[in-house]
């Protein structure tokens, strides 16, 4: 959804073309017996800086690129999510802001299975942006 | 802040459905996010840090109550709240999920006054 600094919000449900890798690699995912099966935090949190440098970089706010980099951030996320091949589905929420003084809050709760379920959040940013990424995993 | 009394205050249209598994149904969802959210935005009378930080959580947690007492049978919940001061700003939120198109869905409201913007998250997934 975009919210725009005059108040006004649309919401784009449209889907971006899809990734065939992404339902190639879920249909091959097989179901692993408990050992490999847990929400590891610091393999996604790798997984989330590594993706939020390479696609923003250094750059500054652009009204006209910020669209396409959150889908490609959210994208590229969760195709290395599938790769790690966990029995898992993959929530992926990612926020980009400008950088001129406002404040912002985000807060999130969730009704799962502690044992099993987990998620991670990261907060970058540079000189000229604020960039959070959410990962929300449960277990199947 | 107790707010269990804006809990008590909604209104659903739609409880003569049984127990027995229903999908996860967006509009339902969505209504009950636009009752509890305005109720709860209205009474802030501008943006504050602290009270924000707090404001945020909770309604998280209230958020989360709310779904609960929706009775959808093995349906885990993820709520996420996103709270912000009206600047002259602009943000971007995008989400992408990978799972199951025939049982999970989401439900997301946007509500906004001159002093603070809300952008809330519902996403229901099915547990076999």
């Amino acid at each position: 959804m975009n919210l725009l600094s005059n108040g006004t919000t649309t919401d784009d449900c449209a889907l971006l073309p899809r990734d065939p890798m992404l339902l190639t690699s879920f249909r091959s995912m097989e179901v692993i017996s408990g050992e490999d099966s847990s929400f590891v935090i610091d393999e996604v949190s790798n997984i989330i800086k590594d993706t939020i440098e390479r696609i923003i970089g250094g750059n500054s706010y652009q009204h006209n690129k910020v669209n396409r980099w959150t889908a490609d951030i959210v994208d590229h996320v969760l195709t290395e999510l599938t790769k790690l091949g966990k029995p898992f589905k993959y929530i992926v929420q990612a926020v980009i802001m400008q950088k001129n003084g406002a404040g912002l809050h985000t807060a999130s709760s969730c009704y799962w299975d502690n044992t099993t379920d987990g998620s991670c959040t990261v907060r970058w940013e540079n000189k000229h942006l604020y960039a959070i990424v959410s990962v929300f995993g449960l277990s199947i | 802040m107790n707010y269990s009394n804006a809990i008590s205050n909604l209104n659903f249209s739609s409880n003569i459905h049984s127990k027995s598994s229903r999908s996860f149904n967006t509009n339902e969802v969505k209504q009950m996010l636009e009752q509890l959210i305005q109720q709860i935005i209205d009474k802030q009378n501008e943006y504050d840090c602290d009270k924000c930080t707090q404001l945020s959580k909770d309604l998280s947690q209230i958020i989360k109550d709310a779904m609960k007492s929706l009775n959808y049978e093995q349906y885990k919940y993820v709520i996420q709240v996103v709270l912000g001061q009206c600047q002259d700003d602009n943000l971007m939120m995008t989400c992408r999920c990978l799972w199951d198109i025939e049982t999970d869905n989401y439900a997301s409201y946007v509500y906004s006054n001159t002093k603070i913007f809300c952008a809330v998250t519902v996403f229901g997934l099915f547990y076999y």
